[in-house]
């Protein structure tokens, strides 16, 4: 396939190429996609020696898997959910969370806030509901993404967090509650 | 996508990677990078190269190796080492156990299903404790074949005698379980005989650090088959696995597994001298 020659190859062609079995592939997109996985998956778990474990598994995973990679949606998304439940997996059974995402690290500075919120989050265009989740307790908004924006099951996201399940679901409640209070006056679909 | 107009800035990425953000920036400047190439190419500045590296090296070793058989992959994700797993992948006696136990529990847990026939229930619970004991001596005679030992350190054969052990309880167990759980008739013995499997395998890796695999095999086997071929003859099978014998499997597999870890740590162990 040559992908060596091809560094800027779209994710769907190199996920096929890999299928074929074209290793050079994997390369193009290991060295594409790395960088990123590796600061989202370090921001839920602070342990690098996991982090790293976790990429080379989801890269593994994702060679093999290429031949069941359906071509529906973006590359980059699946590797994240490839990514995203080996660390639920490989936290499982551990009683504490390695980490919670630390919330008010640094107060942002507006003007970048702004435009990241915008055109980012969730894809709503306003900022009311970055500020609502802003207002939520740390507890709450890590429930809220693992769940809604990692996209996990309430049981991962319970493994990942290191609580009981019913402890997510009560507190995924207790968010939407939260945010639809907060949110009443635009409409906005939490339900 | 190229056609997006707003990116995340250079400081911006910078102060992601080093965990600098509020939860609520962070999660958006994920949502854009799950979608734009530019800005993961641009994430490239904020990764150790050498860390890199080390985890494609780490890829590409997992993607050359031969795909364990399961039994292996099973335990690897229970915990067992890579160089263990690769020990007892080398082994050809895992097969061997699986299919003879699919075969022969099959055929008793039938006749077992046999409502009129008290023979099939003996034949059944004659037949299910031995399978693991008899998958553990197979391993171990297995275990003297020079072409195994050029992949071990002499004094590993203790080691990989109990890998095989927990490898045949592994692929055996459960088929006896789910066979004798799918096929009606056969109730509760479907998991009693458990107690007995645990008490005759660790009975035999007992002896198995006095005499030869041979010897045991046989033994343990002749041992059972009278246990079971008596109660039978009393009209009392059940009695086999009922509450005060599973008591007396009990104590066996206590102090089976008592004696056997003291064996195992003295030198007597086979295999444990050079
Ligand atoms: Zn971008």
């Amino acid at each position: 396939m040559g992908m060596r020659s091809h560094p800027d190859a779209e994710d769907a062609a190199l996920v096929r190429a890999m299928a074929a079995g074209d290793e050079a592939a994997l390369r193009v997109l290991f060295t594409r996609h790395l960088p990123w996985l590796r600061s989202r998956l370090a921001r839920r778990c602070s342990d690098p020696e996991i982090v790293a474990d976790v990429l080379q598994d989801t890269f593994v995973a994702a060679w093999k898997g290429a031949r069941r990679w359906r071509g529906d949606g973006e590359v980059a998304a699946w590797l994240w959910g490839i990514a995203v439940r080996r660390l639920v997996s490989r936290l499982r059974g551990r009683s504490a969370p390695v980490t919670l995402p630390t919330a008010e690290v640094e107060a942002a500075d507006e003007r970048t806030l702004s435009s990241a919120e915008e055109l980012v989050l969730l894809g709503v265009e306003h900022g009311d509901l970055a500020a609502a989740l802003r207002r939520l307790s740390p507890q709450l908004r890590a429930v809220i993404e693992a769940t809604v924006l990692d996209g996990l099951t309430t049981r991962e996201a319970a493994q990942l967090l290191g609580l009981a399940q019913g402890t997510v679901k009560g507190r995924v409640r207790k968010a939407k509650a939260q945010l639809r209070q907060d949110l009443i006056s635009y409409q906005s679909g939490w339900s | 996508m190229s056609t997006m107009s707003w990116h995340c800035d250079p400081h911006l990425l910078a102060r992601y990677s080093a965990g600098a953000l509020d939860a609520v920036l962070a999660a958006s400047v994920e949502a854009h990078l799950v979608h734009c190439t530019q800005c993961q190419t641009a994430m490239a500045a904020h990764t150790d190269p050498d860390e890199s590296d080390r985890i494609w090296a780490g890829v590409r070793e997992a993607i050359a190796r031969p795909v364990l058989p399961w039994p292996v992959r099973l335990l690897r994700r229970c915990g067992l080492n890579d160089e263990d797993a690769v020990l007892l992948s080398v082994s050809r006696s895992l097969r061997g156990p699986w299919t003879l136990a699919t075969v022969v529990v099959l055929v008793c847990a039938v006749w077992a299903s046999f409502p009129d026939d008290p023979r099939g229930k003996a034949a059944y619970l004659l037949v299910a404790p031995l399978v693991p004991v008899l998958g553990v001596v197979a391993a171990f005679v297995s275990v003297d074949q020079t072409a195994e030992l050029a992949v071990t350190t002499p004094y590993s054969k203790a080691r990989l005698t109990l890998l095989r052990t927990l490898a045949v309880i592994v692929t055996t167990v459960p088929l006896v379980v789910a066979m004798g759980a799918l096929i009606p008739g056969i109730g509760w013995m479907a998991v009693t005989w458990l107690g007995p499997a645990f008490g005759l395998t660790l009975t035999a890796l007992v002896g198995l650090t006095w005499l030869s695999a041979e010897v045991i095999g046989p033994a343990v086997l002749a041992g059972w088959a009278a246990v079971v071929a008596g109660a039978y003859g009393h009209d009392t099978v059940a009695t086999t696995v009922a509450a005060p014998a599973q008591l007396g499997y009990l104590v066996l597999t206590v102090v089976t597994a008592a004696v056997l870890s003291l064996r195992i740590r003295s030198t007597n162990f086979p295999g444990a001298l050079p």
